[in-house]
């Protein structure tokens, strides 16, 4: 790097990365169990509180739409500018999932008191602006912080964490409905008032030790000197990084299509498949059909728990096989799973095909972002990472938007096919991974032994 | 101390990734740019380009030709132009123990329309010295950048 030359793209980036212990790695990781739990309760409690305050459920998907919106723009303009900054005091990527989670914390504690549907809203769009502003810098700080080595470690005790704070945010609202009495004047029960108390504690809690345990890796005066020249543009870097995008990130673009639009049709059906093939009903106002919503809430469970319990596994054989083929395998399982799913009319027999989704899922979480660092500059971690989130709902958009029109036409309105076809889809999410031409198998250095002689 | 720091360094180039691979391991376009400002390389001999392959490399100060730097190297990685693995005994760098051998990765990825985002990682270095590692890497890739310019420009008047 010369001084007349702070163009940051040709300026040459030196890191000093020191290995880290495995308690490290989880520390640094930590915050992300407080986000994930954060989302899980956005995922499974907000429409409940929707239904409460007597929203219709013909409108519960207009009102979900804050997901798709805020994740498809927020995310990356926050990366781009997440790869902007630089506070000696602050950090780079620290500063936004800092105010991401106190963000959550502050909507987590605020939503159980809403008293009308605008009020849930809004606070809604809030909570998922806050979870997508801590979520992607998270990511980049994990790229930034690890050597390549460590780089699977690092993404799968993400994915780790994502099972087990989904996992325990779902597991407190059971428990707290059986021990807690009660409810708010505008109708909204106690034991759901518990679980966002414990979210808001989580969600800042966790983040906060992984902010004091993991300092971050400054840049050198050039890069700093780079960076001061180009003021942040975030649409400006966004459209940049579409356009030099690598051409096997371009390919993950394809399997996120078929992945992502696969997981929202799960999602969507998984409740009416078990309602239809093992209580035998498409009745949504039978008992047997409340049956169905209760044990999907177990299915679901189950499946994250997978999902934590198999994060670490991935790593060693990611190393030894490749991403590739490790993300490949892994939505190979959830697609057998997903295919024989909806056939079984034995609730418990459920929870063996489900295994495979939730390795799947594990995968899902952490493995491509193996392969995605190793394709861009690390200049560009955050900006890359929010363009990869747009690469997950743009499909949940085009699912929304066509989806239904496939169910009726081509599904027959059967929600065992609906399972099928998300099934389906995860295959050919698998094939479409073996298409990209991954960067050869990073190896430990400590694997290579022996000495060059002297010449 | 305990050697647990690994240098990792990165720049981008306006140069397809195949002549940027070979100027890294075909040693006489090593020869044209490896060094910091001050000092040149000799003798720079390889073997098979391939998994196995040997390579040898000395540095020696302009001004001083007793002081020299050997690299003795064998490829434990091999994929051109995608990456190369070397295995490397140092001898003559006081700050690197020549029994300790280090492992330099260098991987080579296209990046926008044909240029080439080039990332070494070496390592593991004792922190006291990996700064002063990273720093020579600097003062190397600004070489191997006039040199990718300089037969960029060559190859076009061809």
């Amino acid at each position: 790097m010369t001084a007349e030359a702070p163009n940051i793209q040709h300026t040459t980036v030196v890191r000093q990365k020191p290995l880290m212990n495995m308690r490290q790695i989880l520390l640094m990781n930590f915050g992300f169990f407080g986000i994930q739990y954060s989302f899980g309760m956005q995922q499974t409690a907000v429409n409940p509180i929707f239904a409460f305050l007597h929203a219709s459920p013909s409108e519960l998907p207009i009102l979900n739409l804050a997901g798709p919106i805020t994740g498809l723009f927020i995310q990356p303009m926050i990366g781009a500018l997440s790869d902007k900054t630089w506070s000696p005091r602050w950090g780079r990527r620290k500063p936004f999932f800092l105010v991401g989670a106190l963000g959550c914390a502050i909507c987590l504690f605020l939503f159980p008191f809403v008293a009308a549907v605008w009020m849930a809203v809004l606070l809604l769009w809030l909570l998922d602006a806050s979870n997508n502003t801590a979520m992607e810098p998270y990511r980049a700080f994990i790229a930034d912080k690890l050597p390549p080595s460590q780089l699977a470690k690092g993404f799968l005790a993400q994915s780790f964490f994502t099972g087990f704070g989904i996992t325990l945010a779902n597991i407190s609202l059971f428990v707290f409905q059986k021990v807690i009495t009660g409810g708010t004047s505008a109708g909204i029960p106690y034991w759901v008032l518990g679980s966002f108390m414990l979210g808001a504690v989580c969600s800042i809690g966790s983040v906060l030790v992984s902010v004091l345990s993991t300092p971050e890796i400054p840049p050198t005066p050039e890069e700093l000197a780079a960076l001061k020249v180009k003021k942040a543009n975030p649409v400006r870097e966004v459209v940049e990084a579409i356009v030099e995008m690598p051409t096997q990130l371009r390919k993950l673009a394809l399997v996120y299509l078929f992945q992502w639009y696969g997981m929202v049709c799960y999602w969507q059906f998984v409740t009416l498949a078990i309602a239809k093939s093992v209580y035998g009903t498409t009745d949504v106002n039978s008992k047997g059909f409340q049956e169905a919503v209760a044990w999907t809430g177990l299915v679901n469970g189950w499946y994250n728990i997978v999902t934590f319990s198999v994060a670490f596994s991935l790593v060693a054989i990611a190393r030894r096989r490749g991403a590739k083929r490790v993300h490949a395998g892994c939505l190979a399982l959830a697609a057998i799973g997903l295919v024989i799913f909806p056939h079984l009319t034995n609730q418990y027999l459920l929870f063996i095909p489900i295994i495979g989704l939730g390795i799947a899922w594990a995968s899902i979480m952490g493995v491509p972002y193996i392969m995605v660092v190793r394709m861009i500059p690390s200049t560009r971690y955050g900006v890359y990472m929010g363009i990869i989130n747009m690469m997950i709902v743009v499909p949940m958009l085009i699912q929304s938007l066509t989806f239904g029109t496939i169910l009726k036409h081509v599904l027959g309105d059967n929600p065992t096919n609906a399972i099928m076809f998300a099934g389906i889809l995860l295959a050919c999410a698998a094939a479409a991974t073996m298409w990209i031409k991954e960067p050869p198998i990073v190896r430990d250095v400590d694997e290579v032994s022996y000495m060059p002689s002297a010449h | 101390m305990t050697a647990n720091v690994m240098v990792v360094v990165e720049r981008q180039f306006d140069t397809p990734r195949e002549a940027v691979f070979r100027a890294w391991v075909e040693p006489e376009e090593l020869s044209r740019w490896r060094g910091s400002p001050g000092w040149h390389v000799e003798e720079a001999t390889a073997g098979d380009r391939a998994l196995g392959g040997r390579h040898h490399h000395v540095k020696v100060r302009d001004n001083d030709s007793a002081t020299r730097v050997t690299t003795d190297g064998v490829y434990t990685e091999y994929f051109s132009p995608d990456v190369f693995v070397s295995r490397e005994r140092i001898t003559g760098d006081p700050g690197i123990d020549p029994e300790e051998p280090l492992e330099l990765r260098v991987e080579f990825t296209k990046y926008g329309r044909n240029g080439t985002l080039l990332r070494i990682i070496q390592g593991p270095y004792d922190p006291d010295v990996a700064g002063w590692h990273g720093e020579g890497w600097e003062k190397e890739l600004t070489r191997l950048a006039a040199y990718l310019g300089e037969t960029s420009t060559v190859g076009g008047a061809r």
